[in-house]
């Protein structure tokens, strides 16, 4: 079983933007609701599937680039496509929201003795398209 | 893709640039979900909700007097009307500005650990109307009057703005100095959009209106009779720095 490294093989578009040289950090996260069936005769706890809710968290190094691409976005809060790629040997893994994506917690840090640097949180509305080509 | 280091940033409240004070600034803009999942939904679904935007300031007990930012911000606590500003990637012509223009004192926080340095942490959040997001279009010493040399926002904006002076330092004493804000199409020929005046340090807001031109430039067209005076200026353009 091989593992896929992160660098060359993660990529990321916003709003028809490709931002992933300006991107260190990808979590996509997808999380199902557990809706709790458990009852009296159960012997152990139960659960039910419910929905799923879905976030991207990104970061990596300021850029005012970046920053044109999502900062007026953060401000005024506008849905937009949002696509997550992962490349493993020669097949690409896609997640796509079509304008159900929106940023809901944009910073930018900056450390003295560091670097200037940049994180935001997506809200992912409803189910992604998942492709593999 | 060049790291950019943190020294390379300034922070600004009212007339004060607190740049050599402080270590590190944050820029939060947070937005809140409204959750709007339906019976038909096959997943959660949001739309987002409402915009807010902290400033985040940390650094070192320097000093007393209200050109300290310890002083400073133990006034402004639980008020609200400076404008605050943090400005990014300084070695860029026309670098990002975020600024709250009617910024609360959210937080004061002072630490003393006994091994260590007295810090000052303080934290802004907008009042009313949420930050912005600007372009630095000026940032030095005038000493004479006339145009300086202009910025490009790459288009033009047809529904106003706001334009922040700082004025961080005078030499000598000015009356009623005043600054103009100007845009132009072709970088060549350019109009006034409002007028910032002053007579002492502090943070001028000039409101502009109807169409913006992408070239933009400070014109001092008046000293006041100071011998000189430290700004930095920058510009909001409605549906041009904020879509």
């Amino acid at each position: 079983m091989s593992a896929t490294k992160a660098a060359g093989n993660t990529t990321c578009t916003y709003n028809s933007n490709a931002i992933t040289n300006y991107c260190n950090q990808v979590d996509l996260q997808g999380v199902t609701a557990e809706l709790e069936a458990t009852h009296f005769g159960s012997t152990g706890e139960q659960y039910d599937p419910g929905l799923s809710a879905w976030t991207v968290g990104l970061g990596g190094d300021f850029d005012n680039t970046l920053d044109g691409y999502l900062g007026p976005d953060a401000i005024t809060s506008t849905k937009r496509t949002a696509v997550i790629g992962l490349v493993n040997g020669g097949s690409t893994i896609t997640y796509t929201w079509t304008s159900n994506a929106f940023i809901t917690n944009y910073t930018i840090n900056s450390q003295a003795s560091g670097k200037q640097t940049w994180s935001a949180q997506l809200r992912l509305s409803g189910i992604p398209t998942r492709a593999v080509a | 893709m060049t790291a950019l280091k943190g020294t390379k940033v300034k922070t600004l409240v009212g007339g004060y640039e607190f740049s050599s004070q402080q270590n590190s600034v944050e820029v939060q803009i947070g937005t809140t979900e409204n959750e709007i999942t339906a019976f038909g939904s096959t997943g959660q679904e949001f739309d987002p909700g409402l915009v807010s935007m902290r400033i985040m300031q940390k650094g070192y007990l320097s000093g007393a007097t209200a050109a300290y930012f310890e002083a400073d911000m133990a006034s402004k606590l639980a008020t609200s009307g400076v404008t605050v500003a943090a400005v990014f990637d300084t070695d860029t012509t026309a670098s990002t500005v975020y600024f709250i223009q009617n910024a609360l004192g959210a937080k004061l926080a002072i630490n003393a650990p006994v091994a260590g340095l007295v810090t000052v942490d303080g934290e802004w959040l907008n009042d009313t109307a949420t930050g912005y997001r600007a372009k630095r279009v000026f940032d030095g010493t005038i000493s004479g009057t006339g145009g300086q040399t202009s910025i490009d926002l790459g288009s033009a904006g047809s529904a106003g703005g706001v334009f922040v002076l700082h004025v961080t330092a005078i030499d000598g004493t000015a009356t009623n100095a005043t600054v103009d804000i100007e845009s132009s199409s072709n970088n060549s020929t350019f109009a006034s959009e409002g007028t910032a005046t002053f007579s002492a340090i502090g943070a001028q807001v000039v409101t502009m209106s109807g169409t913006v031109n992408r070239y933009l430039r400070v014109n001092a067209t008046s000293l006041g009779g100071a011998t000189s005076f430290t700004v930095i200026g920058y510009a909001y353009v409605d549906g041009v720095t904020v879509s």
